[in-house]
C-alpha cells in the first residue's frame, strides 16, 4: 500500500492518493481495500488505484473486516501524521475532517454517528488529559492513540425469509437459515419474536442453519446478519399477530412469514467507530503491552448488549493480534508456510488483552436503514484497533511504524533507525 | 497424522530403559512435545514408552547437602509453586512459569522441557534441513528472525527452546541420566539432547543456594502467553559486604544451547552491590560480544543487552 496526502496549514485535506497491490494467491480475486480512503474524510481530490496479483500461494480469503483493516492501518496512521504536521490534535483533526455523509455521488448514508463516536469516545477515554501527559524519561514509555473506521453493510441477492409458528400452547418456533457463528443472531431473533408476540423469550425455540428445513436466507457475513434476520423475524412475528383473533379456537398453529428489510435505493447503511488505545512500550526490549482500549461504536440500535460487547471486544482482540503478532510467513525460496499452526501464527491470548476494555454504544436513531434502526457490528469492531495501537506507539516514542505487526523485532529496528 | 505405534508402560526404571532401548522406541513423559512431533512427522516411532509408571522419576526431595533433587517427571506447574524452589531457586520457578501456557505447564515435565525438539519452522514444517538429513540449514538463508546469534557454527541455527535450561545452568544444576550402560551425571551447561538410545533423564539436582544468592529469570516474547523466548536471561548473583562475589548470566533464545555469558558474568565480580546503573549497562554491553547475527535477527543483539541490563537492575534488592 502506498498513501499520499496533502493538508493545508488550516487543516483542510487537499489530496488523498492510495495505491494498493494485493497478493491474491493463485486464483482470481480482486483487491478491494481503499473504500475508506474514498469515504471516511472530506477531501477535494481522491484517487484510489488497486490491483490484485497472482502469487504461488493459497487464495486470499475474508478475515474479519477484509480490506477495511488494512486500509485503516494506512489511512488512520496518515491522518495522525497529518495532525502532527499541521499541529492539530488527532481527535480534533478527525472531528473537523470526517465526512458525515457518503462521498460517492448519488448515495447518502442512512445515518452517521461517527462524530459522536469520536467526541463521546474521547471524553470517556480521558483523551485530552492522557494526550497532554509529558513523555516519561527512562525505558518504559506510555502513549495514547485514536483511529476511526467505517464499514458499509450491504445485502444482495434474494430476500431472506423467516418463518414463525405460534403454537396453541403459547410457544413459538422460529425457522431461519442464519447460522449464528457465535454472534448472537439466535438470541436477538428470539428476543424480537417474543417481544412481538407478547410471550416470554424462553418460550421461543429456534430452528436454524439446516437447509433441509429452513426457508432461504443469506449467509452470515459482511456484518449484515443482525439487520437481515432481526427485520425478517420481526416481520414474520408481525404476520402471526395479524392472523391472531381473540376468539380463535386453540387448535392448530398460526404461521407467519416475513422477509428482511432493505434500505432505500441510493442509500448506504454504514457502521462507524472510533477506538482509543493506551500502550506501554519498553524501549530496551521492544516489548509492547496494550494497557487499555475504549471503543465507541455506531452500529445503530443495539439489540443485545452482551452480544454487542462480545463482538466489539472480540474484534478488538483480533485487532491486537493484527497490530502485534499475527503474520503469515511463507519461505521465499520454497513457498513453505512457516506459520502453519496456531502456535507459530500468533493470535492474541487472554494475557494480551488489556484488563480495561470498554465499549460505548452510540445510537444515532436511524429511521431510514430499517424499522428497527439496526445496522451491524461484526467487521467494524476490528477495523480501528490496530492503527489506534500504532498511533499510540508513535505518541509514546515519536517513531512511526508502517508495517504490521509491531513485534519486538520491528520495534527495536525502528527505534534504532534500521529500517 | 500420528504414526501407528505400540505402547508400553513399564513400572521400574530398569524396565523403562530396556523398553526405550528397542529400535523405534521413544519415551513419553508429559507428551506435550512428543505428540506434536509425531503428528507433524518430525520424528517417527513404532513404540511409545510411557514413563508415567516409573516411581524413580517422581518427587521433589531435599538432598543431604542442602540442595534439591527434582524428579524428571516434575511438571512445570509444580516447579512454579514449590515453596523451596520459589524461595531458594527463584530463577527456575520463574523460568517454568514463563514457559508455554497454563495447560501445557500442567502437563509438561522438567525432563521433557530439557529434551524438547527445537521449534524452527523449517525443521517442524517438513523441510529437509540440516537437522533432517539435508545439507544446509534452511533458516541460515531463509526466515531467521527467531534464530541463533551465538554458537551456531555447527550449522543448525535453531535456538534451544527451553526456559528452564538457562535457569538450571545459572543455578549450577546437574542432570542425572540413566541408560543401558549405567548412570551418568552431567552439568546442566553441558547437557545435550538427543540422548543415546535407551537413555532417560531421571532427575535434576540443584546444589544448595549459598547465603544471600539472588536468582531470577526474565523472558521477552512477542505474545504474553504460549510463546517461546525471543530472548531470555537467567541470573544468579551472590554478594558479600556490598560487592558481587559470584555471578552467572545465562541467555535463552539466542543459541542452540542455554548460552552462558561467561565474560560478562566474570566482569560482575567485585562490582558494588546493588549494582550502579552504569555498571549494569557496562556488563550488559558485554553479553553480545561474539554475536553473529543473521539477515533477520540483528535485533536480538540489541534486545539481549537491553534485557540483561534491565534484569540486572531488577535483581538488586531495594
Amino acid at each position: 500500500m502506498r498513501l499520499e496526502a496533502g493538508i493545508t496549514r488550516s487543516g483542510a485535506l487537499t489530496a488523498l492518493r492510495f495505491d494498493n497491490t494485493t497478493a491474491v494467491g493463485a486464483y482470481a480475486d480482486e483487491a478491494d481495500v481503499g473504500a475508506a480512503v474514498k469515504q471516511l474524510y472530506r477531501c477535494a481530490n481522491v484517487r484510489v488505484d488497486e490491483r490484485g496479483v497472482f502469487v504461488n500461494a493459497g487464495k486470499t480469503r475474508a478475515f474479519r473486516g477484509p480490506g477495511g483493516v488494512q486500509c485503516a492501518w494506512a489511512l488512520e496512521q496518515m491522518i495522525d501524521e497529518l495532525a502532527g504536521a499541521s499541529g492539530a490534535d488527532p481527535v480534533d483533526l478527525r472531528l473537523a475532517t470526517i465526512a458525515e455523509d457518503s462521498q460517492l455521488e448519488g448515495t447518502t448514508y442512512t445515518s452517521s454517528g461517527l462524530r459522536r463516536c469520536l467526541a463521546e469516545g474521547a471524553r470517556a477515554f480521558g483523551w485530552a488529559e492522557a494526550r497532554a501527559r509529558p513523555r516519561a524519561a527512562g525505558a518504559i514509555r506510555r502513549g495514547v492513540g485514536v483511529a476511526a473506521g467505517r464499514w458499509a453493510i450491504q445485502v444482495g441477492g434474494p430476500a431472506t425469509i423467516v418463518e414463525v409458528s405460534l403454537w396453541p400452547d403459547g410457544s413459538a418456533r422460529v425457522r431461519m437459515a442464519g447460522a449464528d457463528q457465535g454472534t448472537g443472531t439466535k438470541t436477538i431473533c428470539a428476543t424480537i419474536v417474543a417481544d412481538e408476540l407478547g410471550i416470554a423469550r424462553d418460550r421461543v425455540r429456534i430452528e436454524h442453519a439446516d437447509t433441509a428445513t429452513v426457508p432461504y436466507g443469506t449467509s452470515g457475513g459482511g456484518s449484515h446478519s443482525a439487520m437481515v434476520y432481526a427485520t425478517a423475524a420481526r416481520a414474520a412475528a408481525a404476520d402471526v399477530q395479524r392472523q391472531r383473533r381473540p376468539a380463535q379456537p386453540r387448535a392448530g398453529a398460526i404461521v407467519g412469514i416475513g422477509h428482511d428489510e432493505r434500505a432505500p435505493e441510493g442509500t448506504l447503511v454504514c457502521a462507524f467507530a472510533a477506538q482509543f488505545a493506551e500502550i506501554e512500550v519498553n524501549l530496551a526490549t521492544g516489548e509492547l503491552r496494550v494497557v487499555r482500549l475504549l471503543a465507541a461504536h455506531d452500529s445503530g440500535r443495539v439489540l443485545n448488549r452482551l452480544a454487542f460487547e462480545n463482538q466489539v471486544f472480540g474484534g478488538m482482540t483480533m485487532g491486537i493480534g493484527f497490530a502485534l503478532t499475527e503474520r503469515r510467513i511463507l519461505d521465499a525460496a520454497t513457498g513453505v508456510a512457516l506459520t502453519a499452526n496456531l502456535h507459530d501464527y500468533k493470535i492474541a491470548t487472554a494475557l494480551d488483552v488489556p484488563p480495561g476494555m470498554t465499549c460505548l454504544a452510540i445510537d444515532p436513531g436511524d429511521t431510514h436503514c430499517n424499522s428497527l434502526g439496526v445496522k451491524g457490528v461484526g467487521e467494524i469492531a476490528m477495523i480501528p484497533t490496530a492503527p489506534a495501537i500504532a498511533n499510540a506507539f508513535a505518541h509514546a516514542t515519536g517513531v512511526r511504524v508502517r508495517t504490521a505487526p509491531l513485534t519486538p523485532r520491528r520495534i527495536l529496528e525502528h527505534l534504532a533507525g534500521r529500517t | 497424522m500420528l504414526p501407528d505405534f505400540s505402547y508400553a508402560r513399564p513400572t521400574s526404571l530398569a524396565d523403562a530403559i530396556r523398553e526405550a532401548s528397542a529400535p523405534g522406541a521413544v519415551v513419553h513423559a508429559g507428551g506435550t512435545d512428543l505428540l506434536g512431533c509425531l503428528r507433524d512427522g518430525v520424528i517417527d516411532a513404532t513404540r511409545v514408552v510411557s514413563l508415567g509408571g516409573v516411581p524413580e522419576l517422581r518427587g521433589i526431595r531435599p538432598t543431604p547437602s542442602g540442595g534439591l533433587r527434582l524428579g524428571a517427571l516434575t511438571t512445570l506447574a509444580e516447579l512454579t509453586e514449590h515453596p523451596a524452589i520459589v524461595r531458594d531457586h527463584a530463577a527456575l520457578a520463574q523460568g517454568a512459569a514463563a514457559a508455554a501456557s497454563p495447560q501445557l505447564r500442567g502437563q509438561g515435565t522438567l525432563g521433557g522441557n530439557l529434551c524438547q525438539h527445537v521449534r524452527c519452522a523449517y525443521y517442524r514444517g517438513g523441510v529437509r534441513c540440516l537437522r533432517r538429513g539435508g545439507t544446509t540449514c534452511s533458516a541460515a538463508n531463509g526466515d531467521n528472525e527467531l534464530h541463533a546469534i551465538f554458537g551456531a557454527e555447527a550449522g543448525c541455527h535453531a535456538v534451544h527452546p527451553s526456559d528452564t535450561a538457562p535457569a538450571l545452568v545459572a543455578l549450577g544444576a546437574t542432570v542425572h541420566v540413566a541408560g543401558p550402560d549405567g548412570a551418568r551425571v552431567v552439568d546442566a551447561a553441558s547437557f545435550a539432547a538427543p540422548l543415546a538410545p535407551g537413555e532417560i533423564v531421571v532427575a535434576v539436582e540443584l546444589p544448595p543456594p549459598g547465603p544471600g544468592r539472588i536468582t531470577a529469570y526474565r523472558k521477552v516474547r512477542a505474545r504474553a502467553c504460549w510463546d517461546f523466548a525471543l530472548a531470555g536471561v537467567a541470573l544468579a548473583i551472590q554478594a558479600a559486604a556490598g560487592r558481587v562475589t559470584a555471578a552467572r548470566i545465562v541467555l535463552a533464545g539466542v543459541a542452540p544451547v542455554a548460552w552462558p555469558a561467561t565474560a560478562a558474568a566474570a566482569a560482575l565480580i567485585g562490582r558494588s552491590w546493588p549494582l550502579r546503573a552504569s555498571d549494569a549497562r557496562d556488563v550488559a554491553g558485554m553479553v553480545t560480544a561474539g554475536a553473529r547475527p543473521l539477515e533477520h535477527n540483528a535485533y536480538k543483539v540489541t534486545l539481549v543487552s537491553g534485557l540483561v541490563e534491565q534484569a540486572l537492575v531488577a535483581a538488586a534488592p531495594r
